[in-house]
């Protein structure tokens, strides 16, 4: 499945991500943010919580001076009131952001990823399970909506 | 239904559904009119003559192509106002339904009292709610809803409770989610019993039949060119005389006017008075057009319509996990054929998604219709809208498709 482009939207792998429920929630007292697709009202939160690089973040070690941005990313909820599409793209946002501990890598990845599904960049291979949903413009929003709660909590914090 | 009925009402579908060059080149199956009809070559036609032939804008030039241009407006006035039974200037061209209820939102917001109210209905489409939102923020009025019964069609008791008081009463003939056809008369002798202006909204009336809104005691009406088989960015505000006249400035520009100094300008009488700019020459000869055709529609095709809409509502029930909403039809609560349903614990888009898939145009979401959404608890349905071009295939091509759909999507 990894290695081969799906072709069918609904697609097994899409159909388990949006079922499993994985990373579904809220963090109490985290940095959240929040997207709505104007054309269905779909809604998604996503919720995010930092901790210090190691080495900066100890007990009085200045952490007050670390940006967020900069600090790895502990944990990732969302909370997803969406289609199929949605729910998968924000169990698979709150994995990598997670995965990728957040910071650059992460910030590439979400660039990189909203150019693969405005049809302009390469297939990510991490997301690649959303290729379908490229040549169908109406639906990238569907996808797009977790990963832009995302870029927003990332960026704002 | 004997056979004959059955074979002469498909026949009849055949006839109008031939009359669509999109659906001679397209194996779709078309359950989007709500939206947006489909146009037969007729208006097709209309559209591309006024272009080649006249072009000229109205009401202004001296010269040969104006007074075509301005023959053909006058005349597409006519026709319109002989299919609501009304008299020509009692005919406003607008861009379509929203623009004419924001004009009547606009102008008669100017009349509702600060402790006044607009009494709206739970099934209005937005375009019939943000408009007189707007108005209220400005004016600082209230606006307070009734619900719906459970035919899909206002509830006519509370309707009379929320309307005491109101200045504004504004309501859908027929609603774009269930269907349902409200008792304008009645609704109108409320309004009229609380000294309420009363506006109706027919976008999803019209298509299915002509209504005479003098006759049903409205004081405005309002339908969209593009959900009956008329180009888009066409629409009718019809008023009564004075009524029109009655209403404060609400629009102004070039063509409204008797005279401009700079201290002020005099107002034109009505309609052009409303028609600000240059308006939709082009949409008013296809949309004159559209309504010689729907005048032609046999009324064997339109049964043929309704039948396939109580069908599909009867054949998707039995689908695991789907819900018609609605009661719909019956003698008692005339529908006009849309069918609204959910898959329980499915997205409505992914419905339509897979039903685009294969061949079914439908329509998904919350249908601009968010307080009735909320109303029933759910944030969108997937909507199946009949016409009288829509065979059964369609209807088949429907089910089969929300049967996978339900099998594909179900959680």
């Amino acid at each position: 499945m990894q290695n081969k482009t799906p072709v069918n939207l609904y697609h097994e792998e899409i159909m388990a991500l949006a079922r499993s429920g994985k990373n579904a929630g809220t963090i109490a007292d985290a940095p959240s943010a929040k997207k709505t697709n104007a054309l269905c009202g779909d809604e998604c939160v996503i919720a995010v919580r930092f901790a210090a690089p190691s080495g900066e973040g100890g007990e009085g070690g200045g952490a007050a001076t670390v940006r967020e941005s900069q600090m790895r990313i502990a944990e990732a909820r969302h909370q997803t009131r969406g289609c199929v599409l949605c729910v998968a793209a924000a169990v698979k946002a709150t994995t990598l952001a997670m995965q990728t501990g957040g910071g650059m890598p992460l910030c590439e990845l979400l660039i990189g990823f909203q150019k693969m599904m405005r049809g302009e960049g390469a297939v990510l291979p991490e997301l690649a399970i959303f290729t379908p949903v490229i040549p169908k413009k109406t639906r990238r929003t569907c996808v797009l909506l977790p990963f832009e709660a995302l870029a927003d909590v990332v960026c704002r914090h | 239904m004997t056979k004959t009925k059955t074979a002469e009402m498909t026949a009849a579908a055949e006839t109008v559904r031939g009359n669509i060059p999109l659906l001679q080149k397209s194996g779709e199956h078309y359950l989007d009119n709500a939206a947006t009809a489909l146009m037969p070559q007729t208006v097709l036609q209309a559209v591309a003559n006024y272009n080649a032939e006249t072009r000229a804008n109205v009401g202004r030039g001296l010269h040969n192509f104006a007074e075509a241009a301005d023959e053909q407006f006058a005349q597409a006035r006519a026709t319109v106002a002989a299919a609501l039974s009304a008299k020509n200037d009692e005919i406003v061209f607008t861009s379509g339904a929203t623009a004419g209820l924001n004009l009547l939102a606009n102008a008669l917001g100017q009349t509702v009292a600060k402790n006044g109210a607009v009494a709206l209905s739970l099934g209005e489409h937005h375009s019939n709610i943000v408009p007189w939102q707007i108005a209220a923020r400005r004016g600082g009025f209230a606006i307070r809803f009734f619900r719906l019964a459970p035919n899909g069609a206002a509830d006519l008791e509370e309707a009379r409770r929320i309307i005491r008081g109101a200045s504004v009463v504004a309501v859908a003939h027929a609603y774009n989610v269930s269907g349902a056809v409200n008792d304008i008369s009645a609704l109108a002798q409320i309004a009229k019993e609380n000294g309420a202006k009363f506006v109706v909204d027919g976008a999803q009336y019209i298509p299915h039949g002509f209504a005479a809104p003098e006759k049903l005691g409205a004081d405005f009406y309002v339908f969209s060119g593009h959900k009956c088989y008329a180009p888009n960015g066409i629409g009718v505000l019809w008023g009564r005389k004075k009524s029109l006249a009655e209403l404060p400035d609400a629009i102004g520009g070039g063509g409204s006017i008797t005279e401009v100094c700079e201290k002020g300008f005099s107002a034109a009488e009505p309609p052009r008075r409303l028609e600000a700019g240059t308006p939709p020459i082009s949409q008013t000869a296809g949309l004159a057009a559209a309504i010689a055709w729907m005048q032609n529609i046999p009324q064997a095709a339109k049964e043929n319509a309704r039948n396939l809409a109580q069908s599909a509502r009867e054949e998707l029930a039995k689908i695991p996990g789907a819900r018609v909403l609605f009661s719909g039809g019956g003698e008692n609560a005339p529908n006009v054929p849309i069918v609204s349903f959910v898959v329980e614990g499915a997205h409505p888009h992914d419905c339509c998604q897979i039903l685009a898939e294969r061949g079914v145009a439908v329509r998904g979401g919350h249908h601009c219709a968010q307080p009735l959404m909320r109303a029933l608890g759910i944030s969108g349905c997937v909507r199946a809208s009949f016409a009288p071009y829509n065979n059964d295939k369609d209807l088949r091509a429907l089910v089969a498709a929300a049967k996978e759909a339900a099998h594909i999507l179900r959680r």
